[in-house]
């Protein structure tokens, strides 16, 4: 069996390489590619089985034009297929498009694959293509990807198979932005207009089809079986058991009544280590990170020598061992696992990162703090590994004559906090994974943006951002955001303890399966799960 | 009677309406936004992308605008839908409310059947090794939170009997004896905790009833000791367990959100906490109706099973 997917072609990953792949052309190169080398290259995947995945949190709905919830696309990515998506290296290749042309910085045509049908029956065309985008633009869908996709100055419908994009200023991440599940999905027309949204129906044209969804039940996805990537997927099906407790889900996993969960806390995969059949994938990369913020509003964290002095108070080497049982990594905003645009050094490769607590007192002293500072640190008891980091924080800040208060806040509350700086001193949450530098960096940082964290205002940030988003060529691309995390470091605008992934736990039939850097739970993707398979 | 229950049931209007009123506030004080929480700190988060949401949501009318159009809908006889999921809040409350109610149900008749039975032998049988053991059991079971014994009760059956269904749902309509097993579990766990309860305010009645004078009467005039227990004192010291049960019943209608978050069951507890943490005003609204209405339905009813029992009790 040739598996396309697996083997990027070298021009389809190139977004700057205009060559205009031909049908033909593109089918000889899958065909061509050497067998795939499987890890477990003896065993030949199996057909058939229904793989248990225990979800934590029920997705509010399944519709992944309107729901900005990771545990909506946890459901939509095995649903919907998009133009284009990520191989197993993270290269984009085309999905639904069989080829792509850039015509110029700001036209591209897309050749959709033939004979592709939505789930109810009907064939795919160019028309569900350009309809999917225009509902999300249309106000009145209310999508949350709205302003991801306000830079399209129109899609034409050339063909049944020829869709053509032209947009509004050249716009670098735009193919990371079609390869991303929740951004792009292609949607039909049809089933929205009959059902008013997607939020309980779904028909998309990928490996899964879905059968039945009971909110804080279950959600039980069938093998497509007219699915485009021939002889996938191997199993029958997907079903998502929504599971909140997170001993009851581990007890279901050596029970062997679920096969699979994420999201392991790092502190209780203990538990799991050697019960019999299950088998613990440490994290393959890191791509959730811890952000805090500092309140830039007032004094004292509009100084910079405030600001680095909290950057070196905190040791981030021990935070990552202790809290993280040294599944972690040093990061940015944009983490290890995207390199070469995240940073994927140690602390000594960025300014103010070595902790340092004499070099805090000195900063202290030359802002004239030389008692020492009194703040306050907000976090959520919703995520535990957030307050534990912050009471680790706590402890190195004092040593450093940061006094911290902590303030245990609801979730909504400091999330809205959070995003408005509303908190006194300092904030910390969780971040995920974007599918670009820019989206990670862009509406965070732009003093333009109305999230903007902490409210701080620096010209060089806000030019090297839209550099960054304007400019094609990916080494210098690669250049603008490394220059921009320095420059981020170096004022300390915020604080980044570290990045860390997730654990996950599989019954050891499961076989075949990897997961991608995501924004799905965990902050993960797993749209691979269509070539795993059970050995039963 | 009928007209004593007609007043209660007309009391249930105001009732309604007072509740949702002060729900409806009390939601909206609580910090924190639904447009925030719905968009995440998402690359989408921007202002247009809000303003477009709390349109279409009309969270941009006054307070109590949005409170009328409500009232409106439900007096047309339509709850609404969710904010957050665009899901009908009638079709929720219907999903969910079974698995409490059947939830509730099984737990009271597990507490009713093993703590009034203990509650009378540790009273016949007061200071003996049966009354101390059966202190024990109600210690026990008092003291250990449900979720305790629910959560040490999943992680041995996953250990010790992984064939036996201890996690998940099935619903009462698709296959009513599957659906009994599988909410055994869940039901067991809250049931003894309550069935303590039940058995030390058992006992401590059926004491007290035992030494009154009409007790010492009837077993002067010879009448056997299972009547006088039964017959006399039983149905005399009933009254105050009866109350007591109907609180707790009132309580697990209201869903036991830890009990049904251990064991995943789909009920109402988790559908009202979850729409709190989302701020899903409509959805907030539309359980409230429904809880308050039982809950004053299960209070009629306890007060008419007074009557039952001792029918000197009468309604005016």
């Amino acid at each position: 069996m040739t598996d396309r997917s697996e083997h990027p072609t070298d021009l389809q990953a190139d977004p700057t390489r205009r060559a205009f792949l031909e049908a033909g052309a593109l089918a000889l190169l899958g065909l061509a590619a050497p067998p795939l080398a499987r890890p477990a290259a003896a065993q030949n995947p199996k057909r058939g089985g229904t793989l248990v995945v225990a979800a934590d949190v029920s997705p509010p709905g399944l519709d992944p034009q309107k729901s900005a919830a990771a545990h909506s696309w946890m459901i939509a990515e095995h649903v919907y297929s998009n133009l284009l998506r990520r191989d197993a290296k993270m290269n984009i290749v085309g999905d639904l498009a069989e080829s792509w042309q850039v015509v110029n910085d700001t036209t591209y045509v897309f050749k959709l694959r033939k004979g592709v049908t939505w789930h109810h029956g009907r064939d795919l065309v160019a028309e569900d293509v350009k309809y999917s985008f225009e509902r999300m633009l249309d106000e009145k869908t209310a999508s949350p990807w709205r302003s991801n996709w306000q830079i399209i100055d129109r899609i034409e419908a050339q063909d049944p198979s020829t869709v053509r994009f032209v947009i509004k200023r050249p716009f670098a991440p735009l193919l990371s932005y079609l390869a991303t599940p929740h951004y792009s999905a292609i949607v039909p027309r049809d089933i929205v207009e009959k059902s008013g949204d997607l939020q309980k129906d779904a028909s998309g044209t990928g490996p899964f089809m879905l059968e039945r969804f009971v909110p804080d039940n279950t959600v039980v996805l069938k093998r497509n079986p007219k699915y485009f990537e021939a002889g996938l997927p191997y199993l029958d099906g997907l079903e998502y058991r929504i599971i909140p407790d997170e001993a009851a889900r581990l007890a279901a996993l050596r029970a062997g009544t679920v096969h699979y969960l994420w999201s392991v806390d790092p502190l209780i995969d203990r538990q799991l280590q050697g019960a019999a059949g299950v088998a613990l994938r440490e994290p393959d990369g890191y791509c959730a990170q811890h952000g805090m913020a500092f309140n830039q509003t007032k004094p004292p964290f509009t100084d910079a020598r405030v600001r680095r002095a909290v950057s070196v108070g905190i040791n981030r080497k021990e935070i990552i061992a202790s809290v993280l049982r040294g599944h972690g990594a040093i990061s940015t905003k944009i983490p290890p696992c995207d390199a070469p645009f995240g940073y994927s050094g140690d602390e000594k490769g960025l300014p103010y990162y070595v902790h340092d607590p004499a070099q805090a007192k000195r900063l202290l002293g030359e802002a004239g703090l030389s008692g020492g500072l009194d703040t306050t640190l907000e976090v959520s008891p919703r995520f535990p590994q957030t307050v534990r980091t912050a009471e680790v924080m706590k402890e190195q800040l004092a040593a450093a004559g940061i006094r911290v208060t902590l303030k245990q806040v609801e979730w909504g509350a400091a999330l809205k906090n959070f995003v408005r700086t509303e908190y006194d001193g300092m904030s910390m949450i969780p971040l995920v994974w974007q599918p670009d530098p820019d989206a990670h960096a862009y509406d965070i940082f732009h003093s333009g943006s109305n999230i903007n964290l902490g409210k701080f205002k620096d010209a060089r940030v806000d030019q090297l951002l839209e550099q960054g988003r304007t400019t094609l060529d990916r080494e210098k691309r690669v250049a603008i955001y490394r220059d921009l995390q320095r420059h981020m470091a170096e004022e300390a605008y915020l604080v980044f303890p570290y990045a860390s992934g997730a654990t996950e736990a599989l019954r050891d039939t499961v076989k075949g399966y990897i997961s991608l850097p995501g924004a799905q739970p965990g902050s993960r993707s797993r749209q691979f799960f269509k070539q795993a398979w059970l050995d039963r | 009677m009928a007209t004593y229950v007609g007043k209660r049931l007309l009391l249930l209007i105001p009732t309604l309406l007072g509740v949702s009123v002060v729900a409806f506030l009390l939601i909206h004080l609580i910090p924190g936004d639904l447009v925030t929480i719905l968009l995440g700190i998402t690359a989408g988060q921007n202002e247009q992308t809000r303003q477009a949401l709390i349109h279409a949501l009309h969270l941009d009318r006054p307070l109590a605008v949005q409170y009328l159009l409500w009232l409106g809908d439900v007096l047309r006889g339509d709850l609404g839908h969710s904010l957050v999921s665009g899901f009908s809040v009638r079709d929720e409350l219907a999903r969910s409310y079974p698995v409490t109610l059947q939830l509730a149900l099984m737990a009271m008749a597990i507490a009713l059947a093993v703590g009034i039975p203990l509650g009378i032998f540790a009273a016949t049988r007061a200071g003996r090794a049966l009354d101390a053991s059966t202190r024990v059991f109600s210690l026990l079971f008092i003291s250990a939170p449900a979720f305790f014994i629910g959560t040490v009760v999943i992680i041995a059956g996953a250990r010790y009997a992984p064939w036996l269904p201890t996690l998940g749902h099935v619903s009462f309509t698709e296959s009513p004896a599957r659906s009994l097993l599988t909410m055994l579990p869940a039901a067991a766990s809250l049931g003894l905790a309550i069935s303590a309860i039940i058995a030390r305010f058992t006992r401590s009645s059926m004491l007290e009833v035992l030494g009154q004078d009409f007790v010492r009467t009837a077993r002067a005039k010879g009448v056997a000791d299972g009547v006088v227990v039964y017959k006399h004192t039983l149905r005399n010291a009933l009254i105050p367990v009866v109350a007591m049960a109907g609180t707790q019943f009132v309580y697990l209608i209201g869903g036991a959100v830890i009990i049904e978050e251990v064991f995943a069951l789909p009920g109402m507890g988790r559908l009202v906490v979850n729409a709190i943490y989302q701020r899903d005003y409509t959805m907030i609204q539309g359980a409230v109706l429904l809880l308050t209405s039982a809950a004053v339905l299960v209070n009629l009813a306890v007060d008419l099973l007074y009557h039952v029992i001792d029918r000197r009790i009468l309604y005016a």
